[in-house]
């Protein structure tokens, strides 16, 4: 499992690394624009699943002798492991450029702070719990030019909505309110032990839904090049010839 | 010994295809030719044995184990070649040696470099830049170097030369002088079995059309010529199919000693080939 | 040993592989004690069916030709020499039938046969 790992991100560094200056042009730009830049990363945890599908690898991995469990976590560990590079270009590298006087890096209050934090790991937990049992029952290429498509929209209607001030009913009153509402969370429970404690339980429901994630995957694999419904289709012929 | 292969009763649909009741065995140090025309289902049936999809019903043992609940150590001992093995392109055949070979518990990268080299392959060359030849070379020794009792073949030598195709099946012989080892493999050129196969199981739209040693085969089967009293009622059960035209009937018989002896001096006799079975089998042509 | 299969002949392979060592070990070319190709090392050289040469083998083991060891393989067994005559005999009876036969078929008399048989042996 760890080869294929080690392969993975291997294989994958060049658009890791393409993705993550992209990124921080969004950032360095206004460093409010990080929900794009957030969306934008939060699309890398995918392409080790598209590439692998580009390169027929699923077919040659099943093939070979290490169980659909294994081939599955190796790719949500590998997701796991580009969220936590993810967290640091986006919540450790700004505070390092910040000490570096001469780069003039500012503003990285508006950027790390617990809400955009838990907005962010809602975001990709969403992509990689949500979203990878779907790429790994269907063919993914397309579905990720629709999700780059579809984030791409998301950004520019949160873009549109930030010129307005915030009002109940639309999208940025909504998440002042969610932002508002985790600070007074994190206000409540008292010092940073509360903090850290928060995120710890944070983190032990990620993983939870991760895990289930993962074995709906897995059976999404098994059932990979299928058509649709088989398992049902399945079991109604068996019922019908009974 | 028990047999390597049993496969009972093994259904697969698709949408406008479906493989239906196929069974058929394999023992121990023999070399199995799966036929059949393109489309009939022998890549599925491969794809069954490897698990690689799921069947809908049937039973698939090798070595002895089912080869869903036991799948990994079916696999382990399992030499597979795909028959489109595009796998990595970009990757160096080092780098794909290192993906594959620690999942095999017994692999030897002694055996590995003997094939290498045997074959001439370049190592730090990219997959994509090998001829066709050369990447199944590279399959195959991957396919050899890991003390595999099955080695299990999707049509290997579609696309291949005449002259490494009998290397090949040289290399196919020398495999099963190991009599614990056995062979299967699919393919459309009949001739390469005509010699080397010992067990030939033909599938035609995704039934099973027989499964037999090949002396058996050659044995009954025979093509006769003759006129048009060859598709007489009477010769029915023995006529597997044929072709009519203005100039007489060819057809394929499954005992020829009984056709020899109810026909006699009225038509003429030839050994079959496995194209000719596979070509007459279920023909019912009859061209003005 | 020397054995040369034909793909184009009637005659079925496994049986011109018997029939080949039969006549080696009748005419003496083959031995008695000496080992034969495994089946399988024989399939390889003719590249055959191992289940051809099997049955070649078998043929031979039923007719006496040769015994098997398990463990060490095939030999030519030792070749009572009565047996050995007759079998020589039976071989050339069996084609002299075949000549007969062809003759009757082709309206050859007894006496054109007889004449044949002396100048075909006074010319070899």
């Amino acid at each position: 499992m760890f080869e294929l790992i080690k392969y993975d991100l291997k294989r994958n560094k060049m658009i890791i690394l393409a993705f993550s200056l992209i990124a921080i042009y969004f950032l360095a730009v206004n460093m409010n624009y990080w929900l794009y830049a957030l969306c934008w990363m939060s699309i890398l945890p995918f392409f080790p699943l598209s590439r692998e599908e580009k390169d027929n690898g699923y077919e040659f991995l099943i093939s070979l002798p290490v169980k659909k469990e294994n081939i599955v976590a190796s790719k949500y560990i590998c997701a796991w492991l580009i969220t936590a590079y993810i967290s640091f270009v986006f919540f450790l590298l700004p505070k390092i450029l910040e000490t570096l006087p001469y780069l003039k890096f500012t503003g990285t209050e508006g950027l790390i702070n617990v809400s955009t934090i838990v907005l962010g790991f809602a975001i990709i937990s969403f992509n990689i719990c949500v979203l990878f049992p779907l790429f790994f029952r269907f063919h993914s290429s397309k579905i990720i030019i629709i999700f780059i498509i579809l984030s791409s929209m998301f950004c520019g209607l949160v873009f549109s909505l930030q010129k307005y001030s915030a009002k109940p009913g639309d999208f940025f009153y909504g998440y002042c309110r969610f932002r508002e509402g985790i600070e007074t969370t994190a206000l409540a429970v008292n010092g940073s032990v509360g903090i850290f404690g928060l995120l710890f339980v944070f983190a032990c429901i990620i993983y939870c839904i991760s895990y289930i994630s993962c074995k709906i995957s897995v059976e999404m694999l098994k059932r990979r090049g299928q058509p649709l419904f088989y398992n049902l289709r399945l079991k109604h012929n068996k019922l019908l010839a009974n | 010994m028990e047999n390597i292969l049993e496969i009972k009763n093994l259904n697969k649909q698709y949408d406008g295809f479906s493989l239906s009741d196929i069974s058929f065995s394999l023992p121990r140090g023999y070399i199995c030719g799966l036929i059949g025309p393109n489309g009939s289902g022998k890549t599925t049936i491969i794809k069954l044995i490897m698990n690689i999809i799921p069947k809908d019903d049937g039973s698939i043992k090798v070595f002895g184990l089912d080869n869903e609940a036991d799948e990994v150590e079916v696999k382990s001992r399992i030499g597979f070649v795909h028959d489109t093995p595009d796998f990595y392109k970009e990757s160096k055949l080092k780098i794909i040696k290192e993906i594959v070979a620690p999942f095999y518990i017994e692999w030897s990268d002694e055996k590995f470099m003997g094939y290498i080299d045997k074959f001439e392959l370049p190592l730090k060359k990219k997959f994509s830049s090998l001829s066709l030849g050369m990447k199944m070379k590279f399959w195959l020794a991957i396919a050899l170097s890991h003390n595999a009792e099955l080695i299990l073949l999707d049509e290997p030598t579609s696309g291949l030369d005449p002259v490494f195709r009998r290397e090949f099946l040289e290399m196919l012989s020398d495999i099963i002088q190991d009599e614990r080892k056995s062979v299967l493999f699919s393919t459309h050129i009949t001739s390469d079995l005509d010699r080397i196969a010992d067990y030939i199981t033909f599938i035609k739209n995704g039934k099973l059309v027989f499964s037999k040693t090949k002396d058996e085969i050659f044995d009954n089967y025979g093509v006769i010529k003759g006129g048009d009293e060859i598709t007489n009622a009477k010769y029915e059960n023995s006529i597997c199919g044929y072709k009519k035209t203005s100039l007489g009937v060819d057809a394929l018989t499954n005992n020829i000693q009984g056709i020899k002896t109810s026909l006699g001096d009225k038509a003429i006799y030839e050994k079959a080939t496995l194209e000719d079975i596979m070509y007459y089998t279920d023909k019912k042509e009859t061209k003005a | 040993m020397k054995i040369h299969i034909s793909n184009s002949s009637d005659e079925p392979i496994y049986e011109q592989i018997s029939r080949q060592i039969k006549n080696q070990i009748i005419s003496g070319e083959l031995k008695e004690g000496e080992g034969l190709p495994s089946i399988r090392n024989l399939a390889k050289e003719l590249q055959i069916s191992v289940i051809t040469t099997k049955r070649a083998y078998e043929i031979l083991l039923a007719e006496g030709f040769v015994d098997s060891v398990t463990g060490k393989g095939t030999f030519v067994s030792s070749q009572n020499q009565e047996l050995l005559r007759e079998k020589k005999m039976k071989i050339v009876e069996e084609k002299l039938t075949e000549a007969i036969d062809n003759a009757k078929i082709l309206g050859i008399s007894k006496r054109e046969i007889q004449q044949m048989l002396n100048l075909l042996y006074e010319e070899e």
